[in-house]
């Protein structure tokens, strides 16, 4: 007797949304820069509390984490998500959920180290790389990275090449 | 012969690196093949890195493939190549935060890691000003710093405020601040008498083009394109560099050049990576 395939039961129309499932994505591609700049401000401040003299620029670190964590609000677009980011979604609301809990353990421990700032910076670090493999996107800004630009531009070489005369 | 032992080691290579990131002012003048490499000192008491490459299953990773790099190695081969094992390692300098000098950090558990304080300080600094200041966050891997502060915890951590001579015994730290980043540092391995040193530069300088320029009978210092401090103090930091190793430019070890094998006995290990000795100690046997 054959193998007979089974019919599975499946419809789909998000793709038939595909603005707004790109205008979906942006916003959590959006998310994702922010609480990477979030995360890079809370981990310079963490390294700063140990360290006689580095917690100078302490209040400007943690004012701007705040601006940027109010920015972005509660987590961004509050319309249903479409399910093909619907699990990136779920990542970047635990991201923002340690980095608030992280937001709160500066304001209550400022001048002393805390291992568990350290834990959720780490898990939070976890959970947005895992965000933003499932966005295909990069988890911090890497638009001013070294040559980036250059790089995009191919840096062909011309036949006059400018020497600044040297 | 003396007291301790130098290899260069490739852990990855970018075949299309802008020449002008290299070179100061030098537009239009394509890309260039790129070694990305780390240093390995081995002394009678300690295992020591000069840098440590990135990781690229990080962020770092991400960084590494916009600027076209490839062939990342882990570490444990590319030690493996020297009979070393990543958690024998026993202190780390690190030259300068860059990703691609810093991102492997978590591969040395045991290590005891040394970085100028400037050169955090610089960072912070930079991100509490905010995102119109991004462009200076060039090579920068957040998570890198994440890591730091483990190490901190940890006791394994040691800003420097400046140079730190004997750090191991013939071993020297000197800041080269405001050049390629605001608290770069490099490395003076001392062998036998004032006169064997070597200079392990950084980023400081590239190549050795960018000690001599195009013209060796009529030196000109060329710096590096990419520099979050000024072209001056690039030049200034190599003439000390120089001054340092009696001008004798062969005995500054710049990590991304590719001409070093010319120079220095090397072979190609079965990754197809670069392993260049540049001194071994006594006793120690080659490793190529």
């Amino acid at each position: 007797m054959g193998y007979q395939r089974a019919p599975i039961p499946f419809s789909c129309n998000e793709v038939a949304n595909a603005v707004e499932l790109q205008e979906q994505r942006s916003g959590l591609e959006t998310l994702v820069r922010a609480y990477g700049e979030v995360l890079a401000l809370f981990s310079f401040m963490h390294l700063g509390l140990k360290e006689p003299g580095m917690n100078l620029l302490f209040a400007q670190l943690s004012c701007r984490a705040a601006d940027i964590l109010e920015s972005v609000g509660q987590g961004g677009d509050k319309r249903r998500r479409l399910a093909a980011l619907e699990h990136a979604a779920r990542h970047l609301g635990r991201v923002r959920s340690d980095l608030l809990q992280a937001q709160r353990a500066f304001e209550g421990l400022l001048g002393r180290q805390s291992t568990e700032l350290l834990r959720l910076l780490t898990r939070a670090s976890l959970e947005l790389k895992r965000a933003s493999a499932l966005l295909g996107t990069t988890t911090f800004d890497a638009s001013g990275c070294c040559a980036g630009p250059l790089f995009a531009n191919a840096e062909e070489t011309h036949g006059s090449a400018f020497r600044l005369g040297a | 012969m003396g007291a301790h032992s130098v290899w260069v080691l490739e852990y990855a290579r970018s075949p299309v690196h802008p020449a002008s990131g290299v070179f100061y002012g030098a537009h239009n003048q394509g890309t260039m093949n790129l070694p990305f490499a780390y240093i390995l000192i081995r002394t009678a008491d300690a295992v020591a890195l000069v840098d440590v490459g990135h990781d690229a299953n990080d962020f770092g990773g991400e960084i590494a493939n916009s600027i076209g790099v490839t062939g990342w190695t882990p570490p444990e081969i590319v030690l493996g190549e020297c009979g070393v094992r990543p958690e024998e390692v026993t202190h780390i300098f690190i030259t300068h935060a860059h990703f691609d000098h810093i991102g492997g950090l978590k591969f040395f558990p045991n290590a005891k890691i040394f970085i100028q304080k400037k050169e955090l300080e610089s960072w912070m600094w930079i991100l509490a000003k905010g995102r119109r200041y991004r462009s200076l966050l060039a090579g920068l891997n957040p998570a890198d710093i994440l890591y730091l502060t483990q190490a901190n915890i940890e006791g394994r951590l040691e800003l420097l405020e400046g140079p730190r001579e004997d750090v191991l015994p013939g071993i020297h730290l000197y800041p080269a601040h405001d050049t390629h980043t605001a608290g770069s540092q490099y490395v003076v391995v001392q062998n036998r008498g004032s006169d064997d040193r070597l200079v392990l530069s950084g980023d400081v300088v590239y190549t050795y083009r960018n000690l001599t320029g195009d013209d060796q009978l009529d030196p000109c210092f060329v710096p590096p394109g990419l520099a979050n401090g000024s072209q001056t103090k690039l030049i200034q930091a190599a003439e000390e560099m120089l001054g340092i190793v009696g001008n004798d430019e062969r005995r500054i070890i710049p990590v991304h050049e590719e001409k070093l094998a010319q120079f220095y006995p090397s072979r190609l290990s079965d990754h197809g990576l670069r392993i260049v000795e540049i001194c071994v100690a006594d006793g120690e046997q080659s490793r190529v």
